[in-house]
């Protein structure tokens, strides 16, 4: 009887170990942000319908009021408040929309606020079409070329509450020659509640 | 001749160099510049090598304008009352606000509340601990340590709401409000303003990149002038 006493081979330890080393290199050369983990962006237009796979999304409107009113708060703006009113459809299911942000054309990104009773994230379900209004405290330079991104995702750390999934990215048509016209806009703005819209999204018409 | 104090400071150096030569003799050379670097270190013990680095924080002056983190501060002034927007203090309490001018002087959004890590509740000046929701103040009844002091609330002086986020570029003025007891309030309160340093990668267990952090070192410490009445 044979005893194959030396089951540790020098050629088995380098395949091994070489094999770890390849797998490691792979994952550190790869570009995750910006190849494996990036989001699918669709884009549009203001008014038009973009459909994000779990949702259906249409921006309607998009003002600047430098004071917000709702029925329990008045909120005044540092820079001036970029008011945009959009409505979801959800198609997938109960859907939080968690993800609202304005990236300005330097790429800075700017949070949506809740002051002045607005939505810095809504939910709805399949069925009807839901309006919400988002409100971004902006700087004047940050105007020109913003661009309005919602998504189901949170932004967060390197967006990555958005990695493999839909992302709305809607240019809100903003020129430099806007500028002053927005920034000087001192008027006050009553926001509502989200609620059921009846307007663009809708087709079939929903609850009102 | 020589003189008999160096002749003894002769003999000193001879004897240790005979216990370093002793020492030293087999040693190899990395051994060597180890052994003489604990020499080196314990030598200075007498000169506070072991003394832990205390840097003094730098004086607030209020209406002066200062950099923490990814802000530019200028703390106006403290004011008490007894209501701020929303908010009303238990009874016997009133709300003591520090009014800070703030920019947001990066290029990407914060929390409001990364506020009140730049600005803990100030010791010694009466400030309500945190309440339990039972009723009686929090944590258990046999600990003797200090209740811990609550975080400011962040409002916008402005208007009272509450300040969720600073976006970059966008300067606020802002409250933030404690609740102080009433028979410690004094005319000047000592606010202290501590770091926030930029955590690009974490490594420990939040994994929790890119961020600002508090690791309680204070930068900033000086007396602000309470005043009465007005709430902006």
């Amino acid at each position: 009887m044979r005893h194959t006493r030396r089951r540790l081979t020098w050629r088995g330890t380098a395949f091994l170990v070489g094999a770890f080393a390849a797998a490691c290199t792979l994952v550190n050369v790869v570009p995750h942000g910006t190849i494996l983990e990036r989001p699918f962006v669709v884009e549009g237009p203001v008014g038009e319908t973009l459909d994000l796979s779990y949702a259906e999304l249409t921006v309607t409107e998009v003002r600047t009021a430098d004071t917000l009113e709702s029925s329990f708060e008045q909120a005044v703006a540092g820079g001036t408040f970029l008011v945009v009113d959009a409505t979801w459809r959800a198609t997938d299911g109960y859907i939080v929309f968690a993800g609202a942000e304005v990236i300005d054309a330097e790429g800075r990104s700017f949070w949506a606020t809740s002051r002045g009773g607005c939505a810095k994230g809504t939910n709805s379900q399949p069925g009807y079409a839901w309006r919400a209004t988002y409100c971004f405290d902006v700087p004047r330079d940050a105007l020109a070329g913003a661009t309005l991104r919602l998504a189901r995702g949170t932004h967060g750390e390197d967006d990555a509450g958005q990695r493999r999934d839909a992302v709305a990215v809607v240019d809100l048509g903003i020129g430099q020659h806007d500028v002053n016209e927005l920034w000087d806009a001192t008027e006050k703005i009553s926001i509502e509640m989200p609620g059921f819209a009846s307007a663009p999204a809708t087709d079939a018409g929903g609850e009102g | 001749m020589k003189h008999a104090r160096s002749a003894d400071a002769d003999l000193v150096v001879r004897l240790l160099h005979s216990v370093a030569d002793a020492v030293a003799d087999g040693m190899s050379t990395t051994q060597r510049v180890v052994a003489g670097a604990i020499v080196g270190v314990f030598a200075l013990t007498p000169f506070g090598a072991w003394d832990e680095v205390v840097t003094e924080p730098e004086p607030l002056v209020a209406g002066q304008e200062i950099e923490v983190g990814p802000f530019e501060l200028t703390v106006v002034r403290a004011v008490v009352t007894d209501d701020i927007g929303f908010l009303t203090p238990q009874e016997g309490n009133r709300l003591l606000a520090v009014v800070v001018d703030v920019t947001n002087v990066s290029d990407r959004p914060e929390y409001g509340v990364l506020l009140a890590k730049i600005f803990p509740a100030p010791t010694g000046e009466g400030i309500a601990p945190r309440s339990s929701p039972f009723g009686e103040s929090a944590g258990s009844e046999e600990t003797t340590e200090e209740p811990r002091l609550p975080d400011p609330t962040i409002l916008s002086a402005e208007d009272g709401t509450n300040l969720d986020s600073i976006n970059p570029g966008i300067s606020y003025r802002v409250a933030l409000v404690w609740e102080q007891q009433l028979d410690q309030a004094q005319d000047e309160v000592t606010l202290d303003l501590a770091e926030l340093t930029w955590i690009e990668e974490d490594t420990t267990f939040g994994m929790d990149d890119q961020r600002w952090f508090a690791y309680g070192e204070v930068l900033y410490r000086g007396p602000v002038t309470v005043e009465k009445g007005a709430d902006r």
